[in-house]
């Protein structure tokens, strides 16, 4: 219980920064939205008979057209979904190295407490981290949705269901951080590889998606939860996401076990 | 000029590594774009909705290697940046976070000639990287360009917007990790600066009452689709002038008199 406060408390911070910046963000986003309503009805109706395929590469989806609030909030989400992929990488490459980099796995590994224990505790602590800011995100979208709506009726059980998934992409990204920590032999800067996990996986799903390319949609996470599918249909889309939760339960699975081998580097 | 040589040894691998991920992302775009760019549904629809989209104000024809890459060009300019700006905060703050700070600041040195050496050599890099994914998008995307010579235009202009826009988190990256008093957070910061910066950007592109918002977001500064008219904008260039000035001085003052941490 100790390490899980002490945890806890070292990522005070942090959790106060993504929390307030995120959910800022979304609420900065939503706020333009209103303004936007009024011109594209015309646009709407053309789009509507244009093929699907060329319309995606410009990320426009015809169910979800973005003068309505469900496809403006669509792609604000998609975006969204960046810094809490990095934010979740972060604390994945983190936990586990901290103590080494910081010449303080002495200092822990000395305590009368087992190796399991404090890798269960620093997982536990980062992921109560991680569904603070879910659920300040969750409140804020709700309050957003609300607000700039308008006259539109909106479904909220979709947006609901969508951001449930939320947790589970950021735990995809923290236990592959996780497992790739204990791989290597020194983590010396977490921000170069939590950028490269987050925003290249990002980057590759963005391709993907302009090229409407299905064998891209099997590598990144990101497609895995695409918010476009889950707003249309109402479920997740299980068809790809059973690879990210594989990839998730194999890393935690893997990092546990190396964890416990590790040969801790000391003063 | 050993400090120079020490740097340039140390960065490598970084480097290698970031254009090597990069490089091969934009070939592998290139390749999925072959078939995309045979798509003759899309073609089409650019053939009958033309008109509308020149109306809309240049949404540009994703069917030519010009028009995709200004498409797509976001990804240049963000993953170049990234390594940029953590490569400013890097070189500066690694004295402290590696402990040989004690070591460095013993050696009959100055300050300002270690900064300068590793000045040198963060833009050395910064050239480098753009220069290099300059070519390689040359290279996979020119074997599907249909005219060459705008093509080539449009690859040099899009080279300098992006180096500019390197530049400036660059500037900021160096000069955060010289200001700040805990290095430790200079990256952090950093990133967040850029990330913050992008989602602005594409904020910008997607509601036109955030139009005003373009000066904020260096992204904006040099946007390919501009480049594809080979047309900087003077107000631009004199920012981004002025914030590399700025912070490059900032740099050196702060630096000189910094409390390191040892």
């Amino acid at each position: 219980m100790n390490v899980y406060k002490f945890e806890l408390k070292r990522l005070k911070k942090s959790i106060l920064v993504w929390g307030l910046s995120v959910p800022g963000f979304l609420l900065f986003y939503l706020a333009f939205f209103p303004a936007m309503t009024s011109s594209g009805d015309a646009f709407s109706d053309l789009m509507q008979s244009m093929d699907p395929k060329f319309l995606a590469a410009f990320g426009i989806i015809p169910e979800l057209p973005i003068g309505e609030i469900l496809g403006y909030f669509n792609l604000t989400i998609g975006l969204i979904l960046v810094p809490l992929a990095i934010q979740a990488s972060n604390y994945g490459f983190h936990i586990l190295s901290v103590e080494e980099r910081e010449l303080t796995a002495d200092f822990l590994f000395t305590k009368p407490i087992s190796r399991t224990k404090i890798i269960v505790s620093k997982f536990l602590s980062a992921l109560t981290s991680l569904i603070i800011v879910d659920l300040i995100l969750t409140a804020f979208t709700v309050i957003a949705l609300t607000a700039f709506k308008g006259d539109e009726v909106v479904e909220l059980k979709n947006v609901l269901i969508l951001l449930l998934s939320v947790p589970f992409f950021q735990l995809t990204f923290m236990s592959i951080g996780m497992v790739i920590s204990v791989s290597v032999k020194k983590v010396s800067s977490v921000l170069s590889y939590s950028m490269a996990l987050a925003f290249g996986t990002y980057v590759v799903s963005s391709f993907g998606s302009i090229l409407s390319s299905d064998a891209i949609k099997y590598i990144t996470p990101f497609s895995h939860f695409d918010s476009a599918y889950v707003l249309i249909n109402g479920h997740w889309h299980w068809g790809l996401i059973w690879i990210s939760f594989t990839i998730m339960i194999v890393s935690l699975i893997a990092s546990y076990f190396l964890y416990l081998k590790r040969n801790i580097a000391s003063l | 000029m050993n400090i120079i040589f020490r740097e340039l040894k140390s960065n490598l691998k970084s480097f290698i590594i970031w254009i090597l991920s990069l490089s091969a992302l934009f070939y592998v775009a290139s390749f999925e774009f072959e078939m995309f760019q045979g798509d003759s549904n899309i073609t089409e629809a650019f053939d009958s909705f033309g008109f509308l989209f020149d109306a809309l104000g240049g949404v540009p024809d994703m069917t030519t290697a010009v028009g995709f890459l200004s498409l797509v060009s976001i990804y240049i300019y963000v993953p170049l940046c990234i390594y940029s700006a953590l490569l400013g905060s890097r070189i500066i703050s690694k004295e402290e976070k590696n402990r040989t700070a004690e070591y460095l600041f013993a050696l009959p040195v100055s300050r300002k000639k270690v900064i300068s050496s590793k000045l040198a050599v963060a833009i050395f890099y910064t050239v480098l990287i753009a220069t290099i994914s300059m070519i390689v998008s040359w290279y996979s995307f020119g074997m599907y360009s249909h005219e060459p010579v705008s093509f080539d235009a449009f690859i040099i202009n899009l080279g300098i917007g992006v180096l500019l826009t390197q530049m400036i988190f660059l500037s900021i990256g160096m000069l955060l990790s010289s200001a700040l008093k805990n290095y430790k957070k200079s990256g952090g910061i950093t990133v967040g600066f850029v990330i913050g910066t992008f989602m602005i950007s594409m904020l910008v592109g997607l509601a036109e009452k955030a139009e005003v918002m373009k000066y904020i977001t260096p992204f904006q500064y040099f946007p390919a689709a501009a480049m594809m008219e080979g047309n900087f904008e003077l107000v631009f260039i004199l920012i981004t002038i002025g914030i590399v000035i700025v912070s490059f001085g900032g740099l050196y003052f702060f630096y000189s008199k910094r409390d390191l941490h040892i």
